[in-house]
């Protein structure tokens, strides 16, 4: 049994008379120890996704089907304060942008300290701040620095303090939401080792969810490519490295070819044309076909079915399962 | 390239800052510490650095944005950096910026068409408002904001990330300057909408023979994009060269490691390579090099006394046209 | 890429977007005060309270001349004929009452008017050019915010006279400087907008920045101060007038109150003297207090990001 099973869940968005499904039937698992990504452009429903298994979802938006297990509990349909456990023991988020929640008047060792001596009653302030120490040894700060304020630390330092804070009930499973994006490259590589050594030493399993195509490829074994509120492919991490695999769905081509890289020739990509629909608008067949360069007719009357290109790869789009079939 | 060749050239550069709340009335923000570059016609010239390097500094004390502490800033034969009030303000003209949020940097109660047309109403550009509007909906259709018409009359929140930085652009473009700033116009949007976003202004640089100096921390953007690139670090210069050889041959141990960060592909060694700790406070700039508590180069080749004295300054690369690199230990490369 | 999906968490990528959606915006602010209580509550009152001043003299005019004819006449309580009885002369006061109010919405208004203007020009003029400017203009905003505000006004009052002009100068001239403040901090965080930097690089003038790009995206903050001013200003006017320094001629509900206390109406008992501008005053002060306090509450950017 997986760590994290995510069957078919849909999440749908209300506003006055209109609602909107967000997430439209997504299934993923995540085993314990593993990195799994989660990519694709803003409004895809990759965060909505993240938000929905430890129950962060705004007001107005609902589970509207489907199952999250965790760790073999179901957590749809769980009371607030049973999510709550569920949070910070089996399932802790790092969301974008935390490094700016850190409290600038309290020192980061009582802010890392706060959830442990909450959720874990009996343990003493000693020890908590032990734990606190051995947490930033982990993300790469030196332990000294605990009794210094979140404003004497940089960007990619205050993120890793709040990975340390993620982890200190040691969950089983971290979400961590655009970890990286308003940071530099450098910030960006620091955070993602932590992410690495995390798997490494810990075995801790992760969901990445990013736009970022190389953050994904090089800390996840697999990827989930969402447009749209659905899943178009998923498979391992190779795929999104040109040389090492191949993407079979047209939309993880063209993110993967939109994409600059060092190793690449001196050339800039086509840009993807288009923007994603409108979900509030009825969907008929394949969610990308109007923006697709090598769309034919059944993509845009019948849903594609997802198919399986190999062992832990699979696609939804109709040329692929031609080609297979 | 001859001075003629040149939309800008900029001399030994400082910005200070006063550090806010300190007792000691010297002690200052080195945020730019002495920078000279030029920009040619037609040329893109990439500052690359980490965050706090001071490259959105520069760009701030080209556009004049902020109180440049020294230096000269030249362009057309005259230095935009001792102009004031209307002179400045018709200098302006000459030279415009893009910045990196497209959501805080148009209003939101202007329509676009409202916000492109301001730049002409501001420099009495048009003979009439029938020529400016022609104006607005070429500029428009060349940001490929179509159909312009109706694009025109859209609400910021109307549009997509992409498409608001597409109506800055065209907002920057439409008085036809010859130097566009560019500061990091394309690290907030989505991936996909990036490539239009940098394929935009290299189809403006080849139709209007427009340069930019282009903010970025990715190098990979810079890769595909500039003819040459300047590394910074803590407020200098500590590389600069054309776009290919400087990312297939790094002389700086900080270019190096920035290549290393940047390269998706180089997974398996990535952990040796990442840079470690964080850049130092530009209050206290590290005598000698600055980049040596953070060198590995300096730790490899045992410490050598001069990293710890002397400040290389920025000088040529042996047998490499236009290269010029700050380091003593250049040649030693690993 | 704007995110088709209303409140999805991954729209604004850490972007700060407080004054936005200028098109629809009118019509959520009232939807939005409608869906508040407070801003239910005071939109009612004021409503009523308006109603009331505006229509009521014309159905029931007043006449100041119109004294009673002997002396069973004065201070007579309510009855068939006065509705709210009748004061020291024996004149209708529910007619007064009615009349009343709209002096002192007059004066309210005329001076809120002139505290706003002076306030959002000093406050923007502050904010925007920084350094001696800012130090000068602060200083003299702090000067007015610790002095006490009523002695000054009577002080005022006593020595310039008794007019409505002269009323609704001297309050306005002091009500100013909380508004300057809100606005100078506002315009602080405006100026270091890209939207600004970007306006100035294009070459704008100080004027054009002012008046077409911080002023337009200010007057929200200054329509929600606006209101709460207006509740200062009519009970600073209820309190002058109270205290006789009113204008004689125009008869507002302080005034009203103060020929009550005055011709000893209070002693007699006459509560229906008392209570109609008493009760005038505190709908009118309460209606103007909710409805600031909820559109501040709805406009401020901090809890439109959390909403």
């Amino acid at each position: 049994m997986s760590l994290l099973e995510i069957d078919d869940l849909a999440v749908t968005y209300t506003r006055g008379e209109s609602s909107v499904a967000a997430v439209d039937g997504v299934s993923l698992q995540v085993d314990a120890g593993e990195a799994l990504g989660v990519v694709g452009e803003s409004g895809c429903g990759k965060t909505t996704l993240g938000l929905a298994v430890p129950g962060l979802l705004p007001g107005n938006a609902r589970v509207s089907g489907g199952q999250v297990r965790l760790d073999g509990r179901d957590l749809v349909g769980l009371g607030e304060r049973e999510l709550n456990a569920v949070r910070w023991t089996t399932a802790a988020f790092v969301f974008q942008g935390a490094m700016n929640s850190l409290n600038p008047v309290h020192r980061v060792e009582r802010q890392i300290a706060e959830p442990i001596l909450a959720h874990e009653p009996g343990t003493s302030r000693a020890e908590a701040l032990d734990r606190v120490r051995s947490l930033l040894e982990q993300v790469g700060v030196a332990p000294a620095r605990s009794r210094s304020y979140p404003h004497e630390f940089s960007g990619g330092m205050r993120q890793r303090v709040m990975i340390a804070m993620a982890l200190a009930c040691r969950p089983k499973l971290l979400i961590a939401d655009e970890p990286t994006t308003a940071l530099d490259v450098v910030s960006q590589a620091q955070v993602l080792d932590v992410f690495d050594t995390l798997r490494r030493r810990h075995r801790q399993a992760l969901v990445l969810i990013s736009h970022d195509l190389a953050a994904i490829a090089r800390t996840c074994e697999r990827v989930v490519v969402m447009y749209a509120g659905v899943v178009v492919e998923s498979g391992p991490t190779a795929i999104l490295t040109p040389g090492l695999g191949e993407a079979s769905h047209p939309y993880t081509r063209a993110l993967i070819r939109s994409r600059p890289s060092l190793r690449g020739p001196r050339i800039l990509a086509d840009a993807l044309p288009g923007h994603p629909p409108d979900l509030a608008l009825p969907m008929v067949g394949c969610r990308f076909a109007d923006r697709c360069p090598v769309a034919i007719d059944i993509c845009r009357t019948v849903v594609p079915p997802t198919v399986t290109i190999a062992e832990g790869h699979s696609a939804a789009c109709h040329l692929v399962s031609e080609a297979v079939s | 390239m001859t001075a003629a060749d040149k939309v800008l050239e900029v001399r030994s550069l400082h910005v200070e800052f006063p550090v806010r709340g300190s007792h000691h009335p010297r002690r200052v923000v080195r945020a730019v510490d002495g920078v000279s570059f030029d920009v040619a016609r037609s040329e893109i010239l990439a500052l690359v650095g980490e965050s706090g390097c001071g490259k959105t500094t520069i760009a701030q004390a080209v556009m004049r944005l902020v109180e440049i502490t020294s230096g000269q800033i030249v362009s057309s034969g005259s230095d935009l950096a001792s102009l004031k009030g209307r002179e400045l303000r018709r200098a302006r003209r000459q030279f415009q910026m893009i910045f990196q949020d497209p959501f805080s940097s148009l209003d939101p109660r202007k329509t676009v068409y409202d916000t492109v047309v301001e730049p002409l109403v501001i420099h009495g550009v048009g003979a009439d408002e029938a020529d400016r509007r022609r104006r607005v909906l070429e500029a428009l259709d060349f940001a490929h904001l179509r159909p312009a018409e109706r694009l025109a009359d859209r609400y910021p929140h109307e549009l997509s990330g992409g498409q608001r930085q597409r109506v800055a652009i065209a907002c920057a473009v439409v008085l036809e300057p010859a130097l566009v700033v560019a500061d990091e116009p394309v690290s907030m949007l989505d991936v996909s909408a990036q490539a239009g976003i940098l394929r935009l202004m290299l189809d403006l640089r080849d139709r209007l023979g427009v340069s930019y100096l282009f903010i970025t921390h990715d190098l990979s953007v810079a890769w595909v994009l500039a003819d040459r690139i300047a590394v910074v670090y803590l407020g200098r210069i500590v590389e600069i060269g054309p776009v290919a050889d400087l990312v297939s041959a790094p002389a700086h141990p900080y270019t190096r490691a920035l290549l290393a960060a940047a390269d998706e592909a180089s997974a398996a060694s990535r952990s040796a390579r990442t840079l470690r700790g964080e850049t130092p406070s530009a209050v206290d700039i590290p005598a000698g090099c600055r980049f040596r508590p953070r060198c590995p180069l300096y730790s490899e080749l045992g410490e050598p006394e001069v990293c710890q004295t002397d400040d290389p300054a920025l000088s040529s690369v042996a047998a490499q046209s236009g290269r010029q690199v700050a380091c003593h230990f250049s040649e030693e490369n690993p | 890429m704007s995110s088709p999906v209303p409140g999805t968490p991954s729209v604004p990528e850490g972007s700060a977007y407080d004054l936005s959606e200028p098109v629809r915006m009118r019509a959520r602010w009232l939807r939005a005060l409608w869906a508040d209580r407070l801003g239910r509550s005071g939109l009612l009152l004021l409503g009523i309270v308006l109603m009331l001043v505006l229509v009521g003299p014309i159905l029931f005019p007043f006449h100041p001349t119109s004294f009673g004819a002997s002396s069973a006449s004065i201070l007579q309580g309510p009855s068939s004929r006065h509705w709210l009885g009748t004061d020291e002369l024996g004149r209708d006061i529910l007619r007064q009452t009615l009349v009343g109010g709209r002096i002192s919405l007059l004066v309210g208004v005329s001076a809120t008017l002139i505290a706003i203007v002076l306030g959002a020009g000093l406050g923007l003029a502050s904010g925007y050019f920084a350094g001696w400017r800012d130090a000068v203009i602060m200083r003299v905003t702090d000067f007015f915010l610790v002095l006490p505000t009523l002695p000054l006004i009577v002080a005022l009052a006593a020595l310039f006279g008794q007019s409505l002009v002269i009323t609704s100068l001297v309050i306005g001239l002091t009500s100013w400087p909380q508004t300057a403040r809100i606005v100078r901090s506002q315009v602080l965080s405006l100026r270091e907008r890209p939207l600004v930097q970007r306006v100035r690089s294009l070459g704008a003038t100080d004027a054009r920045i002012i008046g077409s790009h911080l002023l337009p995206n200010l007057l929200p903050l200054i329509f929600a101060n606006l209101v709460l001013v207006l509740a200062g200003a009519v009970l600073a006017e209820a309190s002058l007038s109270f205290l006789g320094l009113g204008d004689p001629v125009h008869v507002s509900w302080g005034t009203m109150l103060h020929f009550a206390f005055s011709s000893g109406a209070m002693g007699v008992g006459a509560w229906w003297y008392v209570l109609p501008p008493g009760l005038g005053i505190v709908a009118l002060v309460m209606g103007f207090s909710l409805l600031g306090h909820s559109l501040e509450r709805i406009l401020s950017p901090r809890s439109r990001e959390a909403s």
